[in-house]
């Protein structure tokens, strides 16, 4: 048996063996090293070098991130170690990028703000993600293991320099060239997510310095974490931008709710407001048998005096009477530009302002291109301002408008636009008359000043003539107070200064203008004294109301001349303005005969003539663009009756032409946009309506809360969210509706 | 007594057994013959691999290649031209294996990168604080992608092919690093190809993750990789 067994064994180590050596032989493997090595060139975009004429082409979602990346780590932020300006970094998109939920920091930061030229080209970037959040970052740089600096949000964060203390200048050139420029591109599904802690937020910019223009913003959405405050004042004054530099020259032109017109460098309708809550506070009280008071408005860096009488009791928004005048006396000086949103000037229906109730001065723009002056509270030498309800029963102002309706029945302006029921002239820059007027059976002659009617057929601007011009004459005053039927209210400002030809100066403390504070500055008085820094135009609307078309006169502009002696400067009338196409010079003559025979200049404005003559229709709007150059002026009325003096409606000094200086900026044209056939309908395109709403944001979240946004092409902006804790949302303009559900904002269908 | 012994014998029969196998394995993996000076007696292993060459390529259309030289006049190592992001060039390079013998293989790449080194620039990270001097070696496992490929026919300088899928060593969605092994491979004529090629998915990852890196933002540099993986072929047959 043992025999057995060891035989056995014996068998089985042999097979073994052989087992193993024949495994160990199949097997037989052997291993390659390759001798391959590889080089790659280091490059972030799919071209270019960064230059203007070769700008960085950014194509797809990683050069998305990439020059998100790059710009929080101070990359493109070259300052030139011999000017101090920063180099201007050029970025172009080629096409439509869909990041596909892509999450990135904002593009541009406190500590490194994005100072270059973006062009979007009109494409989308679509399903990204921004977030200050740094646990949201599941892709970023392995260098990065924190956010700093990230407390301003948006796509873009922060476009030029920002300082939270004192604000930077806008960032230019060393030649004073403002380069900086954000522009021509859309959103598509865009959330902005915020952390806790104090922030400003933006769906476009967080902050903006600089221009930015033509961007649009289809579907989006903030969500703010628990405890999420605001850096400043409020979390998000626009929500499509959180704040921008409107203290120092970055202008606002098309800003919904709160400008009008073409331009909107003085708001007419906002000086009237204004006018309410100084008469509120300063002085008028509930004495209303003093016949003889003075306000005494200068706790609010802006003065005005005027007497109160039995029929002229002072100025109140909400008098039942449905009209109110006043009449500035000497020593009245008003600005024309201050922050409105910051003195909350609004269309509340009310005499009652916080920030006026505070006695808080006027926050006088550092854009403030000159003042009111007045001069006198009676008849034709008073510089009066009045708002009076829109009504064809109504005379005066609205007969601006109005009488020109034919024995229609409209009750209110929509309605008279509606039924072409309206006399609008415009006098362009080449002092060519048109005829905006729809309704050929008005009562006119049309022999005045050779005027064409106009439509869209032979001018093509037609339409943004037209409803900027009816959006300018609009105030958006609401129907709620006023009990009849009509629902707007013009404002209007009387500038007469009497039969006095000479001018008089008086000494004004602490004025403003362009940018430069002077404690003692002397100012025309009866009129408005403005400051053009650049040529440019002088845009307004003038409504003349007399029964007659034969006495109706247009302003006398004069130029003021501090150059020979500050301390006592003098006033020239202008007569005729030339001007120089090919160069933009202009040329004015000082006297009734003189010409202008240099070579390149032409006739743009005979102002003698249409003040003379009676050029004016009666019971008419006119637009205007008067081309000036730059310098310190003076518009008035001399020698005109209380009722052939034509209202001032509408002003824009320096339209078209930079007012404070060579590095002011503009942002406009950024939108909520909608989709069409699921495209999205471009700020440019033919068609495109533009909305009229943005919203501030401000409080401080308890939860976390989420915000929707999405415009609908005929039904505005709809908004949701579920709750918004701590947080409290005003609507800025008009258009918006909130839903009940996410669904109404969330939909992508068109 | 007779029992325990028995048992003990098993044991160290069976221990001895394990020990000759893994000695007989372990010679005969890593040599190629055997002789004995005072026997007759001589074993020759056949070594699989014949050549190994490299080739650029002219053309990759219709499911063949074009190599820019005759199969047999490749180097016998490359240097990938350098990669730009800007130009997106296709920079495909063949590796021809040529076989002693027409047969089936397994056949693995193996890496030594790990999945804590794969977004790492080590030009970037590897500076000598001595010396200053940055290593610019970095990982081409982090930035290459190959195919083995499934051949149809061979021309002189042509190789048409069924299925050319290209691999990576590296996931990113989740985060790992792998080798790559590839089984039952019949070779061609003799020959096995595989193509390597620059992965811009992976560059453009890697890059991203070094957003900031000294060596990615100087616009006239560039960054090298050396080979850091292998080729293990498994003879069958």
């Amino acid at each position: 048996m043992k025999k057995i067994i060891m035989s056995f064994l014996g068998v089985i180590s042999i097979l073994t063996f052989s087992l193993g050596f024949i495994y160990a032989w199949v097997i037989n493997s052997e291993n390659i090293n390759p001798n391959i090595t590889g080089k790659t060139e280091s490059a972030y975009f799919e071209s270019g070098d960064g230059t203007e004429d070769s700008p960085y082409i950014i194509s797809n979602k990683t050069h998305i991130y990439n020059f998100a990346w790059l710009q929080y780590l101070g990359m493109f932020n070259h300052e030139s170690s011999t000017t101090g300006y920063y180099e201007t970094i050029y970025f172009k998109l080629k096409n439509d990028i869909d990041c596909d939920g892509l999450t990135i920091p904002a593009i541009g930061t406190t500590a490194n703000p994005f100072v270059g030229v973006f062009d979007g080209g009109g494409f989308v970037i679509s399903n990204i993600n921004v977030t200050n959040r740094y646990s949201q970052l599941t892709l970023k740089p392995g260098s990065v293991e924190k956010l700093d600096n990230a407390s301003i949000i948006g796509f873009f964060g922060v476009i030029g320099k920002y300082d939270n203390e004192s604000g930077y200048n806008i960032v230019s050139t060393s030649d004073g060239k403002l380069i900086t420029s954000v522009s021509n591109f859309y959103l598509e599904n865009i959330r902005v997510n915020v952390t806790s802690g104090q922030i400003l937020a933006g769906i476009i910019a967080g902050y903006v310095n600089a221009n930015i223009s033509n961007i649009g913003v289809e579907y989006s959405s903030f969500d703010f974490a628990t405890q999420a405050s605001a850096l400043k004042s409020k979390i998000s004054n626009y929500a499509l931008i959180g704040d921008y530099n409107s203290d120092d020259g970055v202008d606002w032109s098309d800003k919904p709710g709160t400008s009008i017109g073409f331009g909107g460098s003085i708001d007419i309708t906002s000086l009237s407001k204004r006018v309410t809550y100084i008469a509120a506070n300063a002085g008028k009280g509930t004495d209303s048998t003093n016949t003889s008071y003075t306000y005494d408005s200068a706790i609010y860096n802006s003065h005005f005096y005027t007497t109160r009488s039995s029929t002229n009791p002072g100025y109140d928004w909400t008098v039942s009477g449905e009209t109110q005048t006043i009449a500035f006396e000497e020593g009245t000086y008003l600005p024309l530009n201050i922050d409105l949103t910051t003195a909350n000037v609004s269309n509340n229906n009310t005499n009652t302002n916080a920030y006026y109730d505070g006695k808080n001065a006027e926050p006088i723009l550092n854009s403030n291109v000159g003042y009111i002056v007045g001069n006198s509270s009676t008849g034709n030498t008073s510089v009066r301002l009045t708002h009076k309800k829109a009504d064809k029963s109504s005379s005066g102002i609205v007969n601006s408008i109005y009488t020109q309706q034919a024995g229609n029945d409209t009750t209110d302006m929509d309605e008279m636009f509606a039924s072409k029921n309206y006399s609008l002239f415009y006098i362009n820059s080449s002092g060519t008359s048109y005829r905006i007027t729809d309704n050929d059976n008005l009562n006119l002659s049309y022999t005045k000043h050779n005027d064409n009617k106009i439509d869209s057929s032979n001018f093509s601007n037609y339409s943004y003539v037209k409803s900027q011009f009816i959006d300018s004459l609009k105030d958006s005053v609401t129907e709620e107070y006023f009990s009849s039927n009509g629902k707007i209210v013009l404002n209007g400002i009387l500038l007469r200064k009497g039969n006095a030809s000479s001018i008089s100066f008086k000494d004004f403390s602490n004025v403003k203008i362009n940018n430069i504070t002077y404690d003692t500055y002397k100012m025309a008085e009866g009129g408005i004294n403005y400051s053009l820094s650049q040529n440019g135009n002088l845009s307004l609307i003038c409504g003349t109301f007399a029964s007659s078309s034969s006495n109706h006169t247009f302003y006398d502009f004069y130029e003021i001349d501090r150059t020979t002696d500050s301390s006592s400067p003098s006033a020239k009338k202008i007569y005729k303005i030339y001007k120089n196409s090919s160069s933009g010079d202009v040329k004015y003559t000082y006297d009734s005969s003189s010409t202008v025979t240099d070579s390149g200049y032409e006739l743009k404005f005979d102002l003698a003539s249409l003040n003379s003559s009676a050029q004016l229709y009666a019971n008419c709007a006119y637009y205007m663009e008067i081309p000036f150059k730059s310098g310190d002026y003076f518009i008035t009325n001399i020698g005109v009756s209380a009722s052939n003096s034509p209202y001032l409606l509408y002003l824009d000094v320096g339209a078209n032409a930079s007012t404070t200086g060579e590095t002011d900026a503009t942002i406009s044209k950024i939108d909520f946009v909608y989709k069409v056939n699921n495209s999205i309908v471009k700020v440019n395109d033919d068609g495109y309506t533009a909305s009229n709403v943005l919203y501030s944001i401000e409080g401080t979240t308890t939860l976390e809360v989420v915000i929707y946004y999405r415009r609908i092409q005929n039904d505005g902006v709809l908004y949701y969210y579920e709750s918004i804790d701590g947080l409290t949302m005003t609507t800025i303009g008009s258009g918006s509706t909130s839903k009940a559900s996410s669904n109404a904002c969330e939909s992508k269908e068109s | 007594m007779k029992k325990f012994n028995l048992i003990t014998s098993i044991i160290s029969l069976v221990l001895s057994l394990c020990l000759v196998i893994n000695l007989a394995f372990a010679w005969f993996s890593n040599n190629k013959s055997a002789s004995s000076n005072s026997t007759v007696s001589v074993i020759d292993k056949e070594e699989i691999v014949s050549e190994v060459l490299y080739y650029t390529v002219s053309s990759n259309e219709d499911n063949t290649i074009t190599l820019k030289e005759n199969l047999g006049s490749g180097s016998s190592n490359y240097e990938m031209a350098k990669y730009s992001i800007l130009n997106d060039n296709i920079d495909t390079i063949i590796m021809a294996v040529k076989l002693n013998s027409n047969t089936s293989l397994d056949l693995s790449l193996k890496t030594s990168l790990t999945a804590d080194d794969y977004t790492k620039l080590i030009g970037y990270d590897s500076e000598d604080e001595t010396t200053g001097i940055k290593s610019t070696n970095n990982s081409l496992s982090s930035v290459l992608k190959f195919s083995v490929l499934s051949v149809e026919s061979l021309g002189t300088n042509t190789i048409t092919y069924t299925s050319m899928d290209y691999s990576s060593f590296i996931d990113t969605t989740n985060n790992s690093v792998s080798n790559k092994e590839y089984s039952n491979i019949s070779s061609y004529n003799n020959y096995v190809f595989i193509a390597f090629d620059y992965d811009k998915d992976l560059i453009e990852y890697l890059y991203n993750k070094n957003l900031g890196n000294d060596n990615l933002s100087n616009s006239d540099g560039y960054l090298t990789y050396i080979c850091d993986f292998y080729v293990e072929i498994k003879g069958g047959e």
